[in-house]
């Protein structure tokens, strides 16, 4: 496989084959495409009637109902336009835990990769952004074949390292994105504070629809560990010396706590949340979640059943 | 400490060992020991961690200290219980408050085997010293307790008590107790323990019991209480700790050290009675309860203070009981003293000496009456009678026979003699009959033999039989004569009975070479026989068949029995030649069965030999010999008061007895009781106290066995030699034991926390 397609693996593809990303909320394109637009247009998709007014286009009055209501009426039609996914991926050394496969970097970019793989396969607009307390990779949103070896090779180029300043550059961005947009978001959110729920809260604010990757490591969730231990932060320069199994309790609650107040932060904000283990494959996770998001039952594909190596 | 002084509370037995609390570091060596070397773990959800941990900081720390605190506490009690702390008794009991006005009971044991000695070292002094010290002891403390002193011997009386025990008041407690002195007693815990209990009993605060004893087996397993003789105790102790009144028993002992003696247990005489010149045989038991075997042992015999023959005992074999058998000859009648000694071996002479008050008499004296005479002397029953009685010879024998005929019963002064021998002789008149039952009711023997002129049995047994005298103890049933078809029978000694242990043993044949060819067939009733002893004592009781012919029947041969006082023996066949030829047997066993018998049927002197030091004096004279008054005079008379009789009433019948009770035996020798003869002469009798043969086995009870019996009920042991009890200290509690259990309850208590912190997480 060559070094750019790593993150884009066969069983996934085959997992992702027939589904699609639809924008729930009124997006803007420059072209139609399948997307409800926030213009009204003159697709095929009727929408409402209006009265009529100067200066409208006679093309679209309704005579049928001009014969039974003796008043002119304007007929009005969804506008379908493309999609235009930013796909924000958390490159801060915090995303660096974890082996192999697990790592969460690595689930992060995999995710990403399929994504873009889904959107540009219907033949929408996919953007990529990494970032860590700055900004380390920008691929402004464009479509076609080319692009999903854009997406790719930035995938593969961005190293991250940094602390995760979030606040800031969430900000700048939902600043940037002036077209309405689903804007994905991968990444820890370990940040400090309550910043990465700040920075949420101001990515929906300006209309764009907003989807959490909230990407864990099992580790992080069930802090399996029984030695005592010398916790070195992987964003920070300090340590903690800790009993792991005297800790396991309230480290548990803690996580709860945070995933909770994110879920509520998104629910609030017509956001969707998805807290992501990356002891779960990528395919798996993508393929229920876009089945949850159309309102199908998740495909069931020989490949959807976790094998043991998944397990493992 | 000095008297007055402050007791330590706390001491150590083993102060040495006392670096050993340094395991208290013990835990705290093995946390940083086991501290596991930390593993590094890049992590990137530190917000998590800090929180986590923020939260756990301080239940955390909490969890461990107390962890580490209770490890510590353990091993430090651990390492305390090497050094044997100990405690003055009751020390606990204070600083929980319970301390003031607290009774002290003190129960000394001053039987006999306390005056067992070691080293020169009496073992009742430890006893003594021990009282010594808790007296001391409480005296320093001056809580307000009080103190009584009681002893084994006389439980019901408190030798000293004082209300509150302090400085002043226990120079005359000391005084008191050095005064105590063992006496030659058995001891008797149980009743000791009841009267204990029972001065407890009205007692309203705590109480602590101190019994001090050898606690000597044989004293605190005999009597009905071998089971539990703390019963009355233990119930009271049970029922008073609801109530915060409780009862602590101190149990303290002379130690584990073994204690040897050797003694002289008892002797017995093997005839019931002695005649002067006669000699009588002395059995002596002794044991030895010691480690080792003794040989060689010389024993003293004294007769009135003169010496005697000695006896040699080649071996006493040890934890066993020996005897041997020794002759003595009383030359002349009367009360004579009997002392036998073995050479003092050992720490305790009490039990080296025995003594025996002996009534010898002058002889016995026998009626023989016969039927008629033979025409062929050496055929007579008379003349075979006397010879096997009183054979002529340089030997006597001891008996007396004098002859009647049947007609001459009627005026013959029976009372003189002590067995009347009815020799083939008809039913005699009513008037003979009752003169024989009194007679024999008043302690007399009688026998009868058959023959041809005993007549119809119907009419014998009118004249002797229920109907009649009462002196039957078999029915008559016919008569086997010599002409009637049938081999003839030997006699076999039917069981073991009073009757003659020079016969032979049971089932054997008493002669080889004698045939009888005549008898009469005897029946005893077997409801008879087995009876009890009814208000009518008159009739015949305790019927036993000492012999049997070995006929196809097995008829009675000889059958005794009781009447009144007096015995009774029914001899089947003749006592001459007619129906059998016993009295020719080479072997002699006719001499030897007719000597056994009459001195079975004279019966055993109402003196007593000898008491058990603790009983009561009691003796029994004929009522219309004696006045009924009498002066009991104990051993050490004039030294201790004389003690008069009380005497229960005969009964009309003038042929009962005079019962006259005298005062506990307290005191080892010869007492004597000073009897009034009717008429106005004084007559002195000699009365042996010897030591309760209990006493002399000195081994130990067990603690546990104590401890079982003492079930339920808080108590300690002091042992009165260890060093824990020098001169000075009070007795101690020791605590190891304690300390042994707290430290197991805290390691439990740690793990069970532990594990719940840990379940926690």
């Amino acid at each position: 496989m060559p070094s750019s397609r790593k993150y884009l693996e066969p069983e996934t593809i085959s997992r992702l084959a027939g589904l699609e990303l639809r924008a729930r909320r009124a997006v803007s394109g420059a072209i139609s495409g399948m997307h409800r637009s926030i213009y009204r247009g003159n697709s095929v998709e009727f929408a409402e009637h209006r009265p009529y007014v100067p200066g409208d286009d006679i093309r679209h009055i309704d005579w049928r109902l001009f014969g039974r209501k003796d008043r002119l009426f304007i007929k009005q039609y969804e506008e379908e336009t493309n999609l235009r996914l930013h796909i924000l991926l958390d490159v801060s050394a915090s995303m660096n835990y974890g082996q192999g496969g697990a790592n969460k970097l690595e689930y992060a970019k995999h995710l990403a990769a399929s994504l873009a793989y889904v959107v540009l396969n219907q033949h929408d607009f996919v953007g990529l952004v990494a970032f860590d307390n700055e900004l380390r990779a920008t691929l402004p949103a464009a479509t076609g074949g080319p692009q999903m070896n854009n997406v790719l090779q930035v995938l593969e180029k961005t190293r991250g390292g940094g602390r995760t300043r979030m606040g800031p550059l969430l900000d700048r961005l939902s600043e940037e994105l002036r077209r309405r947009s689903i804007v994905v978001l991968i990444s820890d959110l370990l940040a400090d504070g309550d910043e990465a729920l700040h920075g949420v809260e101001h990515l929906t604010a300006t209309g764009h629809e907003l989807v959490v990757f909230h990407v864990l490591h099992s580790d992080e969730i069930d802090f399996p560990f029984l030695s005592p231990a010398r916790f070195e932060g992987l964003e920070e320069s300090d340590l903690l010396r800790a009993d792991p199994q005297a800790l396991r309790r309230s480290y548990r609650r803690a996580v709860e706590r945070y995933c909770a107040r994110l879920h509520a932060v998104c629910i609030k904000r017509r956001a969707d949340y998805l807290s992501v283990n990356t002891s779960v494959p990528v395919g798996v996770t993508l393929t229920g979640y876009l089945s949850r998001r159309s309102g199908k039952a998740p495909p069931v594909a020989p490949s959807a059943e976790l094998t043991a190596e998944e397990r493992a | 400490m000095t008297d007055g002084a402050l007791p330590i509370a706390l001491a150590f037995a083993n102060p040495a060992l006392l670096s050993g609390a340094a395991l208290v570091a013990v835990p705290i060596i093995i946390h940083f020991l086991a501290r596991r070397p930390t593993v590094r773990i890049p992590w990137g959800a530190m917000r998590f961690l800090r929180e986590a941990e923020l939260e756990n900081r301080r239940r955390a720390r909490l969890e461990q200290w107390l962890l580490l605190f209770l490890r510590c506490l353990a091993f430090g009690l651990l390492g305390l219980a090497f050094a044997r702390p100990t405690v003055a008794p009751g020390v606990v009991g204070r600083l929980l408050g319970g301390g003031e006005g607290r009774a002290r009971i003190v129960l000394i044991d001053d039987s006999a085997s306390l005056n067992h000695a070691r080293g020169g070292a009496v073992d009742f002094a430890v006893l003594q010293n021990g009282t010594l010290r808790i007296a001391r002891w409480i005296a320093a403390q001056d809580d307000g307790g009080s103190l009584s002193i009681r002893r084994f011997s006389q439980p019901d009386a408190v030798l000293h008590s004082v209300a509150r025990l302090d400085a002043g008041a226990l120079p005359a407690v000391e005084e008191a107790i050095r005064k105590l002195q063992p006496r030659p007693l058995p001891g008797e815990p149980a009743r000791a323990l009841a009267a204990a209990a029972e001065a407890i009993r009205p007692l309203e605060g705590p109480v602590d019991l101190f019994v001090f004893s050898d606690f000597q087996r044989s004293d605190w397993s005999a009597g009905d209480a071998a089971d539990k003789p703390f019963g009355p105790l233990v119930e009271l102790a049970k029922a008073r700790a609801a109530a915060n009144r409780t009862v602590r028993v101190f149990l303290g002992s002379l130690g584990g050290a073994a204690r040897e003696n050797l003694a002289l247990l008892d002797c017995t005489l093997e005839r019931p009675r002695i005649v002067a010149g006669v000699p009588a045989l002395l059995r002596i038991d002794l044991a030895n309860f010691s480690r080792d075997d003794r040989r060689d042992l010389l024993l003293d015999i004294l007769l009135d203070d003169a010496p005697q023959p000695a006896v040699r005992l080649a071996q006493a074999p040890s934890q066993k009981t020996a005897s041997i058998a020794a002759e003595i000859v009383v030359p002349d009648a009367g009360f004579h003293r009997l002392t036998v000694r073995i050479p003092p071996h050992d720490g305790l002479p009490l039990d080296d000496v025995w003594r025996g008050a002996l009534d010898v008499r002058s002889s016995i004296r026998v009626l023989a009456v016969h039927g008629a005479r033979s025409t062929d002397r050496r055929q007579d029953e008379l003349y075979l009678l006397r010879h096997a009685l009183a054979p002529p010879g340089p030997l006597a024998s001891g008996v007396v026979i004098d002859e009647a005929e049947v007609g001459e019963l009627a005026g013959a002064a029976l009372e003189q003699y002590d067995v009347v021998i009815l020799a083939n002789i008809p039913p005699p008149d009513e008037s003979i009959a009752r003169a024989l039952q009194r007679f024999v009711r008043s302690g007399g023997g009688l026998m009868w033999s058959m023959g041809d002129l005993v007549g119809p049995l119907d009419a014998f047994e009118r004249a002797w039989g229920p109907e009649g005298a009462q002196l039957l103890p078999a029915r008559l049933i016919d008569t086997r004569t010599p002409g009637e078809a049938g081999s003839a029978a030997a006699l076999r000694r039917a069981e073991s009975s009073a009757l003659g242990a020079l016969l032979p043993g049971e089932g054997e044949t008493v002669s080889e070479q004698v045939a009888f060819r005549g008898w009469v067939k005897l029946a005893v009733d077997p409801d008879t026989a087995s009876a009890p002893a009814t208000a009518n004592a008159a009739i015949p009781r305790n019927i036993t068949v000492a012999a049997r012919f070995d006929d196809a029947d097995r008829s009675p041969a000889l059958v005794l029995a009781e009447v009144g006082r007096g015995r009774v023996l029914l001899y089947a066949s003749t006592v001459d030649l007619d129906w059998n030829d016993w009295p020719r047997a080479v072997d002699g066993s006719y001499v030897v069965t007719m000597l056994e018998t009459v001195q079975f049927l004279a019966g055993a002197t109402r003196h007593p030999v000898a008491f058990r030091a603790g009983q009561s004096l009691q003796l029994d004279v004929a009522a219309d010999a004696y006045e009924p008054t009498a002066l009991f005079k104990p051993a050490d008379y004039p030294e201790s008061a004389a003690a008069p009789a009380r005497f229960n009433p005969p009964a009309n019948d003038a042929t009962e007895l005079l019962s006259l009770q005298g005062p506990r035996a307290e005191q080892l020798g010869f007492a004597s009781v000073e009897l009034t003869i009717r008429g106005g002469s004084a007559e002195e009798r000699p009365l042996a106290v010897n030591l309760d043969a209990r006493e002399s086995d000195l081994s130990p009870i067990s603690n546990a066995e104590l401890s079982g019996w003492l079930s339920g009920v808080k108590h300690d042991f002091l042992d009165l030699n260890a060093t824990t009890m020098t001169r000075d200290q009070p007795p101690r509690t020791e605590l190891w034991r304690t300390l042994l259990l707290v430290a197991a309850g805290l390691l439990i208590l740690e793990q069970t926390l532990a594990w719940r912190f840990g379940a926690a997480q």
